[in-house]
């Protein structure tokens, strides 16, 4: 009796045993859980006479959508839904990247600037709108935008006959890009591979005579030179499509509307705080030794600050930077709140509520969402 | 012999001393800085004067009607007479002192404790109070027996934003610590199952959640079952955050040099003065994080509240 008893207790003690047991008793409990579930939810969805599947992608959608990147009309499908609102929402999201990136490393290195009251103002800025949570600067921005600019196509605020800002949106020349250009990109590339060429011969030639060489007109020459004289030669191939009032509308240029500059300007002013703070945080962690070193050893401040310092700082802001993208691209989803017809507003919003089907489009919502963060930190970790 | 007089005693240089030195190094050190420093006083004066007058100069404190409020200027009155909505929703107001009184056993049941010099008593008080506090609350914010019943959806205002990211707080934790563990653990299905969790969450946007928690999460419960709308946010809202203080637990735990941490694992005799002692720097990485969850929490929140589930 007691030997058995010893026998089951050096079994339970057993690590690997224990671990097998725990580990068996866990796969039991989730899929449990879910069977319970999933099997509630076919009764819930059958009494309700909510149908399944993936069926309602093809079903007309029947309503319509104010901005779209690609052919829509209240006659496309569901599925065309889906893509309109992926294509919205990794558009703000981009365009907000951009902005984000450019203003946090402005007001980072603002932040840690030795003048006194440009210190403070980004230390200012960073602080405001870091605590303010960014549903609510979301509609702060797009009430501003709403209430400040004018109802009617004729009272449209002006700028140099270029821009018009109605309530409709922004209303601006589009860019219409000939074949030729093409060729002016080509030249381009062209000039940065030249120039890649000219620094690595002037490095060759530093590192055997001792003599540097300054190669900043080099550079200007091929990268920017080369591609204007080429655009000129080729008699200026782009053309611009100017926004005209017609009938009660503007026909031709591009339109931005309110929500999505309201949405892209929100993203960006809040993001750009948590991206300050990264490249503030980059910038001090390297030791002050490396860079008193740096000028000892003579380089100049550009040269120490490009060569010993920022390689050494980016190191430590680029994953925290990389994360606050993928913030910025999860947070895009609140653009519900001003009706901007993202995934979440349109797909599991309009979509949800004239099919019912939530498991589905919820799933594929996640998916998207879960895709993109899995891309942008594949991508950019590597 | 020459003789030395004692000179008189020289002020600084106005230079060197005072404003004038302090303006020199701060804001006018070089050309460059110059120019900054203009610029962001231009900017300053572009922002502050008229914001400054919308918003107090200009601005209707007094008793106005909607015709007198425009655009021109702030209108504060609206604010003064709407706050009760602000501050309790549509919370009846005959029990307002309801809430008063469960905000403040915060304070009490937080200061009892102090008054216990023995640890273990006090430990044992802290439990006890840590487990009936959210009963209690419930009990005065929801009522029931012998209070008047005042339904969810009645809650509102900042009294919401507060339950709610004092909920998420405290329940995420217990979550997060298990898959924290989870994740570093050596049992393969279980770190497989905590980073499969962590990950996906940690993928989509909160609103996504919060859409499943209200949408889906019905359908999960056998017929006749109605969850409760805030109930729906908060599992939303917990289990969301669960997978973000996971990550910075993990990050603590990483943060704990291994030797310590291997004496840990060794040394089973070790009271649990040393395992703070020990494992102080990665735990004190961990507070700072903290902070920084509970900031996220509380802005968070605020998409699952009174706009669109409750």
């Amino acid at each position: 009796m007691k030997n058995k008893a010893n026998f089951l207790s050096n079994y339970l003690n057993n690590n690997e045993i224990r671990a097998f047991l725990f580990q068996a008793i866990t796969v039991v409990a989730i899929f449990y859980f879910f069977y319970a579930a999933f099997d509630n939810m076919f009764d819930n969805i059958a009494a309700r006479g909510i149908s399944t599947g993936y069926g309602f992608l093809d079903d007309e959608s029947g309503f319509n959508i104010a901005e779209s990147l690609i052919e829509y009309s209240s006659a496309s499908s569901n599925l065309t839904v889906f893509y309109v609102g992926i294509l919205n929402t990794l558009l703000v999201s981009f365009v907000g990247i951009i902005f984000a990136s450019v203003i946090g490393l402005l007001i980072g290195i603002a932040r840690l600037s030795s003048n006194w009251l440009i210190a403070k103002l980004a230390n200012g800025y960073i602080e405001l709108f870091r605590n303010i949570p960014i549903l609510l600067q979301i509609v702060f921005w797009y009430n501003i935008l709403l209430i400040n600019s004018p109802r009617s196509i004729k009272d449209s605020a002006n700028v140099l006959d270029l821009i018009f800002i109605n309530s409709r949106g922004f209303f601006m020349p589009k860019p219409i890009f000939e074949f030729e250009f093409l060729i002016v990109f080509l030249s381009f590339l062209a000039g940065l591979i030249g120039r890649f060429f000219i620094k690595k011969h002037y490095n060759k030639l530093r590192d055997e005579t001792g003599k540097s060489t300054n190669t900043f007109f080099h550079s200007l020459l091929l990268v920017v030179g080369l591609p204007l004289i080429v655009f000129f030669l080729l008699g200026s191939p782009i053309q611009f499509s100017y926004p005209e009032v017609q009938g009660f509308n503007f026909a031709g240029g591009m339109n931005l509307s309110l929500e999505f500059i309201a949405l892209a300007l929100a993203l960006s002013i809040y993001t750009a705080t948590y991206i300050a703070e990264a490249v503030r945080a980059g910038i001090e962690s390297v030791n002050i030794g490396q860079k008193e070193a740096a000028y000892s050893l003579g380089l100049t401040r550009t040269q120490s600050l490009k060569m010993v310092i920022l390689p050494q700082a980016l190191r430590v802001a680029i994953p925290p930077i990389i994360n606050q993208y993928l913030n910025l691209t999860k947070n895009s989803s609140l653009a519900t709140a001003i009706a901007y017809p993202d995934l979440v507003g349109t797909f599991a919003g309009t979509v949800l509520n004239q099919v019912g089907q939530a498991i589905e489009i919820i799933i594929m919502t996640m998916l998207v969402y879960l895709a993109i963060s899995l891309f942008i930190s594949f991508v950019l970790n590597v | 012999m020459a003789t030395y007089e004692l000179k008189n005693k020289k002020s600084p240089p106005i230079s060197e001393i005072g404003v004038i030195k302090w303006l020199h190094e701060n804001l006018f050190s070089s050309l460059f800085n110059s120019i900054l420093t203009l610029f962001a006083l231009y900017l300053l004066y572009l922002i502050i004067p008229p914001l400054a007058d919308w918003l107090y100069f200009g601005a209707e404190f007094g008793n106005v009607t909607n015709d007198q409020c425009t655009r021109e200027a702030a209108c504060w009155t609206y604010i003064g007479k709407k706050l009760n909505l602000y501050i309790y929703g549509f919370y009846p107001e005959e029990h307002y002192w309801r809430i008063h009184l469960t905000f403040a056993l915060v304070a009490v049941f937080s200061f009892i404790p102090r008054l216990f010099k023995n640890n273990a008593h006090r430990f044992k008080l802290i439990a006890f109070l840590f487990i009936s506090y959210p009963i209690l609350a419930f009990y005065l914010l929801y009522g029931g027996i012998g209070l008047e019943v005042v339904e969810t959806h009645k809650w509102g205002g900042l009294t919401l934003t507060i339950i709610i990211a004092a909920v998420g707080i405290v329940a995420s934790f217990p979550i997060g610590i298990l898959m924290a563990l989870g994740r570093q653990s050596k049992m393969k299905v279980i770190r497989f199952f905590s980073v499969l969790y962590i990950e996906f969450i940690r993928g989509v946007p909160l609103i996504t959640i919060l859409f499943m928690a209200s949408v889906v999460l019905p359908l999960f419960f056998s017929e006749g079952i109605d969850v409760d709308k805030l109930l729906r946010a908060l599992i939303g809202i917990t289990l969301f955050q669960a997978a973000y203080i996971a990550e910075v637990i993990r990050g603590g735990l990483q943060a704990i040099p291994r030797g310590s941490m291997k004496l840990l694992m060794h040394g089973a005799k070790f009271f649990s003065k040393d395992i703070t002692n020990y494992s102080s720097p990665g735990f004190k990485n961990l507070y700072t994080q903290h902070c920084w969850i509970f900031h996220i929490i509380i802005q968070g929140h605020n998409s699952s509240s009174n706009h669109w589930f409750i």
